[in-house]
């Protein structure tokens, strides 16, 4: 009886199993600099805050832009500082790989989380600057993606 | 405002303890004249005397308890033919028939000794003294010599092992009633000694409150409690009863210490040293003259194998029963808990598990405090006929702290005020009717909720019938009406019906229908705070939830079989209508979670239990608890409910003084939750079946004065398997404590 206590007991001291913080795929990065063409004196009041994002699809509404975020079909950073000449940031995509076909920094302009966002910088195409580029991460990947926020000309808005 | 509903609930509850008192004075005065039943219990066996059996006088409230010479009085018998009722762990239930003629008969009663524990006494299903066959619906129990043998330090320990039964952050989930919902409003109802624990302001449960060396046994009624209990027992009761008292002193102290190892990955490791863990308790209890007490305390410390999440808990309880006379006694219980520790609410990803988001600042606490006191007056009016009156106070405060200093976006202090009245007559020797009252006052003041008030007042009767043939059916009725200040006054009706039938003695089946409801805890209705990254918008239009339970059930004793076995089968449909569940409203520019009444749900399940004892050095007990949970709403499976839920147990006794004892608890994976945290919290869709077993090895010594001293080595998830049983949050990793307890 005691014998078979103790093998059991051997069995259970073997640690094993559940959940495995490294059998996540490897994590990736997009990451990179947002400068402020013209400096912290560029900045405006009404910019209330700014962020990173990268959406799966070009979203069609302003509110598809909160709809993208709680539906998991972006990546974006916390709030970036305001008034600053630039400022880097860091986003761990969770599920490589992964396309985003549209990749901008957004500013929230007024009170309403859902409607009072404006794109401030769009990630394009160096051959044809108006139009969005795609990002693909893959695996272990750290994608580095600049952009230049010019507060007197900003981006064509995905919606009006 | 919040000032004037705690003075009216202060007001009310001393005046109905004046009542109560008033009340117990007279009651002291009576002293009915009737035969007195004396009698002795050996054991058939050996002939010895047997001490600390229940015994009871079928079909009204006079009972006594063997002493340790084996015998009892039951005084005030009427004249007549009477069915007596034998229960003790260890034993065979026994009845015989006495006819009592003369002022004084003497009874003699042998009792056969069983390795297995059959037939435990229960109080909770339908608020008396009744052998657990004799009730038309699923209840488990955690018996005095279960909680002695595994001499646990939190009571929601011994509540993991119930089948059916799972415990998340102080959430008691019965045969998947609860769901994941930030902590508040809870599906079962718990109670100490028949009074209520549920917090004024969240409607949950406090388990650092639960005095766990007063604690003698638990019992747990599944399936809609609400006929008998009102709101918050939609998917059941969890009912825990403390220690009688004898003339013998009983004192007890216990003291553990252990740490958490180090976690295998190295990620996960915020500190190269060990977390530790320890704790003790002391309890003294004796009776004196015609009063009983018994007071208990104790504390504990964990560092937590999560950084952020050390606490240090403390709680006082005391209980005193003035026994004014044979047929009437009056009790008061107080307690007090002080919980102070850090806050870790969610993980920063799988990779630190361990580690809160970097955005919670370390210097923030939680602090709370609880205290209750209540009274009770019970009284033996006639043969047939008893009263209980009961009132008390919960009281309960939290706050968050930065450096010290009270954050006033997080306070909260809630009252909880209960009374009860409740008699119960056998009518006849065949029907036995049960009827009372109740009120509740919920009074909150919070910063986050604001000023509220709710009150529900209730009536209820049932009545049981005994029919010559064998089966015994229960009807009920109870009938809550809740106020509040957001919506017009509302009556819920319970109604329950159940049959328990014993075709043989070692054959009963048992079915039940019965309706539940739960009134949504202020929390739910007002809350307006921030919780980690999600902000809690208000619903003061929230409906209460209800459900309706059906239930059959066979219990099976095989007798004269080699191996001792009890086996238990029950199949259920649980319909859950306007379901309250948190959900991200989207429409919201702030996207914040709400409680909405928003589904209709069904559980469909069948439960399997099964106790042997191969020998009286080795025990098993196994349950299996399969559930189908469909939201009907959106046509998939309900959210954060489990589908198998498998418990076993086993106890070996190589030798006399060394018992050891493994525990094996599996829950599936937990098939959905809502997507849409993933958009806050990462990888918060992380989850894995649990395969979690826990061991224990204890040997008792017996000191020169007859005291024991027990020597323990306690393992928790000794596999130091990784799971979670809330949202991103690691659930215990491997712990070993030693504990040393004097008794």
């Amino acid at each position: 009886m005691v014998r078979l206590f103790f093998l059991i007991l051997c069995v259970f001291t073997v640690s094993c199993g559940g959940l495995d913080p490294e059998s996540l795929p490897q994590t990736a990065t997009v990451s990179g600099t947002v400068v402020i063409v013209g400096g912290r004196t560029a900045w405006p009041d009404s910019v209330l805050e700014m962020r990173v994002v990268l959406f799966d699809q070009k979203p069609s509404a302003p509110d598809s832009v909160i709809a993208a975020i709680v539906g998991n079909k972006a990546a974006y950073t916390d709030t970036l500082p305001r008034f600053v000449d630039s400022c880097t940031y860091s986003i761990a995509i969770s599920k490589p790989p992964h396309t985003f076909t549209y990749a901008v920094v957004a500013g929230r302009t007024g009170p309403n989380l859902l409607k009072d966002w404006t794109m401030l910088a769009l990630h394009t195409e160096e051959s044809t600057p108006s139009v969005p580029a795609t990002v693909v991460v893959m695996e272990g990947a750290q994608v580095v993606v600049d952009f230049n926020v010019d507060f007197a000309h900003l981006p064509e808005q995905p919606f009006q | 405002m919040t000032m004037l509903h705690h003075s009216v609930i202060m007001k009310l509850s001393i005046r109905t303890m004046v009542v109560v008192a008033l009340f117990c004075c007279v009651a002291a005065t009576v002293k009915l004249v009737a035969s007195d039943v004396r009698g002795l219990i050996t054991d058939r066996k050996s002939g010895d005397p047997v001490s600390g059996v229940t015994v009871r006088l079928a079909t009204t409230r006079l009972g006594a308890v063997s002493d340790s010479a084996g015998r009892f009085v039951i005084k005030n018998v009427p004249k007549g033919t009477h069915t007596i009722e034998f229960n003790r762990i260890g034993y065979r239930p026994t009845k015989i028939v006495a006819t009592i003629r003369l002022d004084q008969e003497d009874v003699v009663c042998t009792l056969l000794p069983t390795d297995l524990q059959v037939q435990d006494v229960i109080v909770s299903a339908n608020r008396r003294v009744q052998a657990v066959q004799d009730v038309p619906i699923s209840v488990s129990t955690v018996s005095a010599v279960d909680l002695d043998q595994r001499n646990i330090t939190r009571l929601d320990d011994a509540l993991r092992y119930v089948s059916g039964v799972t415990v998340v952050k102080d959430q008691v989930n019965i045969r998947g009633s609860s769901g994941f919902a930030l902590g508040v409003g809870n599906r079962a109802m718990v109670l100490i000694d028949g009074f209520p624990l549920m917090s004024g302001d969240n409607g949950d449960i406090k388990f650092d409150v639960l005095p766990v060396t007063d604690i003698e046994h638990i019992e747990v009624i599944k399936g809609a409690g609400s006929a008998l209990y009102g709101t918050g027992a939609l998917g059941g009761v969890v009912s825990l009863f403390t220690k009688k008292v004898t003339d013998q002193a009983d004192m007890s102290a216990r003291v553990y210490l252990g740490g958490y190892t180090l976690p295998r990955y190295a990620s996960w490791r915020y500190s190269e040293s060990i977390p530790i863990q320890g704790g003790a308790d002391v309890r003294y209890a004796k009776r004196f003259g015609d009063v009983t007490i018994s007071a208990s305390a104790g504390i504990r410390t964990d560092q937590s194998y999560r950084d952020f999440d050390a606490s240090t808990r403390g709680v006082l309880f005391a209980k005193g029963t003035w026994h004014m006379s044979d047929v009437s006694q009056l009790t008061l219980f107080g307690l007090y808990a002080l919980h102070v520790g850090e806050n870790f609410l969610y993980w920063q990803d799988l990779q630190h598990a361990t580690r809160p988001p970097t955005s919670q600042d370390p210097d923030q606490m939680l602090q709370s405090e609880k205290a209750a006191s209540a009274l009770e007056w019970q009284w033996i009016a006639d043969n047939h006929t008893s009263v209980i009156v009961r009132t008390g106070l919960f009281r309960t405060h939290f706050e968050n702290t930065l450096n010290n200093v009270t954050l006033d976006s997080n306070t909260s202090t809630a009252y909880a005020w209960n009374t009860d009245v409740m008699v119960t007559s056998s009518l006849s020797n065949a029907f036995t009717l049960t009827a009372g009252m109740n009120g509740r006052v919920n009074s909150v003041s919070a910063d986050i909720y604001g000023s509220q008030l709710q009150t529900i007042g209730s009536l209820f009767a049932q009545g049981e019938y005994a029919f010559p043939s064998g089966p015994i059916v229960t009807a009920g009725l109870r009938v809550d009406h809740e106020k509040t200040a957001s919506l017009s006054p509302h009556l819920e009706y319970s109604p329950k019906l159940g049959m328990s039938w014993a075709l043989s003695p070692t054959t009963t089946v048992r079915a039940s229908v019965g309706r539940g409801f739960r009134a949504p805890a202020i929390a739910e209705r007002y809350a307006k705070i921030r919780y980690g990254p999600f902000q809690v918008r208000p619903n003061p239009d929230l409906l209460a939830e209800s459900s309706w339970s059906y239930e059959a059930g066979i219990h099976w004793t095989p007798a004269d079989v080699a191996i001792p076995i009890d086996l238990d089968l029950a199949v259920f449909n649980n319909e859950l209508f306007n379901l309250i569940e948190p959900r991200f409203d989207v429409n919201d520019p702030n996207v914040p979670i709400v409680f909405l009444n928003i589904t209709r749900a069904r559980i469909i399940g069948t439960e399997l239990t099964v106790k042997s004892a191969l020998s009286k050095a080795l025990m098993f007990e196994s349950g299996l608890t399969l559930m189908l949970p469909r939201d009907l709403v959106l046509n998939q499976t309900l959210k954060y409910r489990n589908n198998v839920l498998w418990y076993s147990r086993c106890i070996v006794k190589p030798v006399d003084p060394l018992s050891l004892q493994v525990e094996y608890r599996f829950q599936n994976r937990v098939e959905n939750i809502d997507n849409s945290l993933e958009a806050f919290i990462p990888d918060a869709d992380q989850r894995v079946p649990s395969h979690v077993v826990d061991v224990r090895a204890f040997w008792t010594f017996s000191t020169q004065s007859g005291a024991a001293l027990q020597l323990g080595i306690i393992a928790k998830n000794v596999l130091d398997y990784y799971y979670t049983e809330a949202v991103a949050n690691l659930s215990p990793t491997r712990s070993i404590a030693l504990q040393i307890e004097y008794r």
